[in-house]
């Protein structure tokens, strides 16, 4: 179980990856920062395409489910290529 | 008499959502003792309301979230004598044109008049700019708290003694 005191179930938080996949049918897409890797929920997104291997931001609530395994359910998602990660 | 408050003040909404607030008529706002009046900032939208006659959005920098209202009614504009109609306020075609810049995980930039509604601090939107790289939230972070280190966060006292030095300066020349 992650450490982060960010971890709670409802936090509303910001999170920003590598696009890895975009699934259609269960509309959830997979982002990765360096080793960890993390789920969004995309049902609620709209005017978005999703291109892998991109840079996106997502603003969404933590939902954790019972076996402390998390998905982001995103309000908000943009592309982010081009964004410094190191001036980040 | 300091200037500051003649200026859109780079700022962060957690710093701009606790602004001390001076309840006067209208209310006034207070940084460090130093008043402020106008606003500026970066950040996503993450929420937006449309009505006949305003736009109602809320901007989310990293820091919090910034309620701004966008008037969208001229007339009503006009006729609101309590805040003044400038000629810096946009008009009812700039507003609308502003407006559709205003979509949900867009990046903006806003500019505008620090007011209070129901309580709450918001944002009387003056102008947006839809930010097109990433990194200009990044750049206006950096620009924040480096304005409030060298210009915003100084005593009111020596802020005034560096214009009347300025000024001085400026009649010797």
């Amino acid at each position: 179980m992650p450490s982060s005191e960010m971890f709670k179930q409802g936090a509303y938080l910001r999170v920003s990856g590598q696009l890895q996949y975009h699934d259609v049918d269960s509309v959830v897409a997979v982002i990765q920062d360096s080793s960890v890797s993390l789920k969004i929920g995309t049902q609620h997104l709209r005017e978005i395409s999703f291109r892998a291997n991109s840079m996106y931001q997502f603003i969404g609530e933590l939902l954790i489910g019972p076996e402390n395994d998390a998905i982001l359910q995103a309000r908000i998602g943009r592309n982010v290529d081009g964004l410094d990660l190191n001036l980040y | 008499m300091d200037s500051l408050h003649l200026v859109h003040v780079k700022i962060l909404a957690a710093d701009l959502l606790s602004l001390t607030i001076q309840h006067t008529s209208p209310p006034s706002f207070l940084r460090c003792g130093r008043a402020v009046a106008r606003a500026e900032f970066v950040g996503v939208v993450v929420s937006r309301e449309r009505r006949d006659k305003f736009l109602r959005f809320l901007v989310d920098d990293g820091t919090g979230c910034v309620p701004c209202v966008l008037w969208l009614n001229h007339h009503y504009l006009n006729a609101n004598t309590s805040s003044g109609a400038l000629d810096s306020d946009p008009t009812a075609e700039m507003a609308l044109k502003m407006s559709e810049e205003v979509r949900l995980g867009t990046l903006l930039r806003v500019r505008g008049k620090i007011v209070m509604y129901r309580g709450e601090i918001q944002i009387a939107v003056r102008d947006v700019v839809l930010e097109k790289d990433p990194n200009a939230e990044v750049l206006h972070w950096l620009q924040c708290v480096r304005m409030a280190k060298e210009c915003y966060d100084l005593p009111p006292n020596f802020a005034q003694e560096e214009e009347t030095a300025a000024e001085i300066q400026y009649f010797i020349i």
